[in-house]
């Protein structure tokens, strides 16, 4: 197939969608994070607690609403673990999170070897998928046709871009992680829990970091299998420190990295070996982050 | 009244002891999480649990299992008890230790050159290759204002693949039964070398180059440059360090560490290079430098209490059902345990008042 062809067609622009979704989401936790100024790097973690109890509650209530919610759960769980080590005692938070992240690695293998005696996947569980939208009548439409196709939690993603974008900038709790974490002092000053505050934004994103665990298990995949987060949790941690935390312009990065993910997709099929391939999305950050605080700097 | 010597002299000595006994309570904390893991999965927890505690040393092939354990992650800590303590969260030791592997291997599997040459020539990659990958990070932040954390996070995704591409395209050797490089022609000599209990002299090395950066950091201007800037780069930069060569510096020695950690590995251990995951040396060195304060010396205690535990969970995932993870899952939470300054704060701050209050009465009585 020609490489523009593929590269112009309705189908990547499908693949994008599907690979941003997760980042967007994901992206949506770390800007509040960035907002908030919590140094959280943990997410990793809760998006592979939240694929696995996605996987696990769907095939154990047989629908998808209680397996996402399962899986929302277990992330925000994970969030207020973080939340406690960190703001209650008083621990560093890289080392938290990256002590997380191993947690979330082995932990999530543990758990599945526990519940189905499997160590790799839980492909032998009947889990329920969300569903993707029917597109009605717009199916008619050429090209854009895909873009309403698509995985229920792939317009949630996008939505949630624009919710949180009310959310910083126009409620009050909003405005209050804002101050939080632009200044602390002053904060207190005007009445403000700084550590209660702190702990609602770490929940928030929890809720958001789940959303993006659930669609990997079940969506991206139908099943849970181990390290399937594979980093997107640090891309959407470059994303958001890129867009400063602004959800909007978070929202734009991911789609960049969605289609860089997509684009490695693409280039396996032209016989570049795949391993070259998996890199272009990780080259692609690195990129973005100097290329982008080279400009914020000044 | 008799000088009690185990009474606190200064404030100072009161906080050592309190982070001193943070780490014991959170390795003792890291047991009880295996026992109970141990506990959950087992069919017969006393037999199970008895082999986790005495395994290691139950056989002298096991010791030498649990040497054989023990080589990298000296390595791979002492690299990163540097970059933590220059204070730079530089996480790419992971990626230059694969990175080190795979170029020392690289340069082990050419014929014809002899050994004492190809030895000098594979470490000489491997260190390269490592301080390589290290130096990437710092350098785009001092260039472009990369943040440090992510961009090493991301190299480590990058050389994993660089790696597995490695071992897969031009090195594979296409006779292997599986997925693995052509064999390494040159091979550390054994230092323990009876019958099947074998154990490459790496370990040796790898005490060497511990001790040699623990003097480093103690009795050097380097060490002590490295220390500064961790704790206080504006103090660093007033008294005229400068800051972006030292962590550059640290970096790019760190690199060569590591790098020599996966050289060595390679022309030790395996006959092949077969690496279908990352080795995760470079999350255990975090570890254990956490648990070690960044203290070189220290870290061989914490590499020897990880690869103690390593050897355990293997033995008893040989001999029952049981997930080598359950290692990960305590690692983890001793990190946390040792990092949460907040666990014993209220006893120490009590003994810290309590300490102050009685110099002051003393002074009061001098006067």
């Amino acid at each position: 197939m020609n490489f523009f062809d593929t590269i112009f067609s309705a189908n990547f622009l499908g693949s994008v969608l599907r690979m941003a979704t997760p980042i967007i989401f994901v992206t949506m936790a770390a800007c509040i994070g960035v907002k908030a100024n919590v140094l959280c790097v943990a997410y990793e973690s809760m998006m592979l607690f939240a694929a696995l109890a996605g996987a696990l509650g769907s095939a154990y209530c047989h629908s998808w609403v209680g397996g996402g919610l399962i899986g929302i759960l277990a992330s925000i769980i994970l969030a207020l673990i973080f939340a406690y080590f960190v703001l209650y005692l008083d621990t560093d938070p890289m080392l938290t999170g990256i002590a997380l992240n191993t947690f979330g690695s082995s932990g999530t293998v543990y758990l599945m070897f526990l519940l189905t005696g499997s160590r790799s996947t839980t492909a032998r569980l009947s889990s329920v998928v969300f569903p993707n939208l029917n597109p009605g009548f717009l199916a008619s439409i050429p090209v854009l046709s895909v873009l309403f196709e698509q995985n229920l939690l792939t317009y949630l993603s996008i939505f949630s871009a624009i919710a949180l974008y009310v959310f910083l900038f126009k409620t009050a709790l909003g405005l209050r992680i804002r101050s939080v974490g632009e200044q602390p002092l002053a904060a207190v000053s005007v009445g403000i829990n700084v550590k209660q505050t702190k702990l609602e934004a770490i929940l928030i994103s929890g809720l958001f970091a789940g959303l993006g665990g659930v669609f990997m298990s079940m969506s991206y995949m139908p099943y849970f299998t181990r390290d399937m987060i594979s980093g997107r949790g640090f891309m959407a941690l470059a994303a958001a420190s890129l867009a400063n935390g602004h959800p909007m312009v978070g929202l734009v990065f991911s789609l960049v990295f969605g289609a860089a993910s997509a684009f490695g997709n693409v280039l396996q099929t032209l016989r570049l070996p795949e391993q070259f391939a998996s890199m272009v999305p990780y080259l692609v950050t690195i990129v973005g982050l100097c290329f982008m605080k080279r400009r914020t700097k000044k | 009244m008799k000088p009690n010597r185990f009474k606190a002299t200064s404030v100072y000595q009161i906080e050592k002891r309190f982070t001193a006994l943070r780490t014991l309570v959170a390795a003792f904390i890291a047991l009880v999480m295996c026992f109970i893991l141990i506990a959950i999965n087992s069919d017969s927890i006393g037999k199970d649990l008895t082999t986790f505690i005495t395994a290691p040393v139950s056989t002298f092939n096991r010791f030498c299992t649990f040497l054989i354990k023990l080589s990298p992650l000296l390595f791979s800590s002492c690299a990163v008890c540097l970059l933590l303590s220059s204070g730079s969260y530089n996480f790419a030791t992971e990626g230059a230790f694969f990175i080190g592997a795979v170029a020392s291997s690289a340069v082990g599997i050419q014929t014809g050159i002899p050994h004492g040459l190809q030895f000098i020539l594979m470490f000489g990659a491997g260190v390269i290759a490592g301080a390589l990958v290290l130096m990437i990070p710092p350098f785009l932040d001092a260039r472009f204002g990369a943040n440090v954390v992510v961009s090493s996070l991301m190299l480590n995704y990058i050389c994993s693949n660089l790696g597995y591409y490695m071992i897969r395209g031009p090195l594979r050797d296409p006779s292997a039964s599986h997925e693995a490089t052509y064999i390494i022609q040159t091979r550390l000599p054994y230092f323990i070398n009876n019958n099947s209990s074998r154990v490459h002299s790496g370990l040796l090395i790898g005490l060497a180059v511990v001790l040699i950066f623990y003097f480093v950091m103690k009795k050097t201007t380097f060490g002590y440059q490295i220390r500064t800037v961790g704790q206080n780069p504006n103090f660093a930069r007033f008294s005229g360090i400068d800051v972006i060569k030292t962590i550059i510096c640290t970096a790019l020695v760190s690199g060569l560490v590591a790098g020599l950690g996966g050289a060595v590995e390679i022309s030790g251990y395996y006959t092949r290079l077969k690496w279908s995951s990352s080795p995760g040396y470079g999350w255990d060195g975090i570890m254990i430098a956490t648990i070690a304060g960044n203290n070189p010396l220290f870290a061989i205690l914490g590499s020897a209490f990880l690869a103690y535990l390593r050897t355990s969970a293997d033995i008893l995932n040989i001999k029952s059902v049981i997930p080598v993870e359950i290692v990960d899952i305590a690692q983890s939470v001793v990190i946390v345990m040792i990092a949460a300054k907040g666990i014993l704060k209220k006893t120490e701050n009590q003994a810290i008042v309590r300490f102050s209050k009685s110099k002051m009465s003393r002074k009061g009585e001098q006067a």
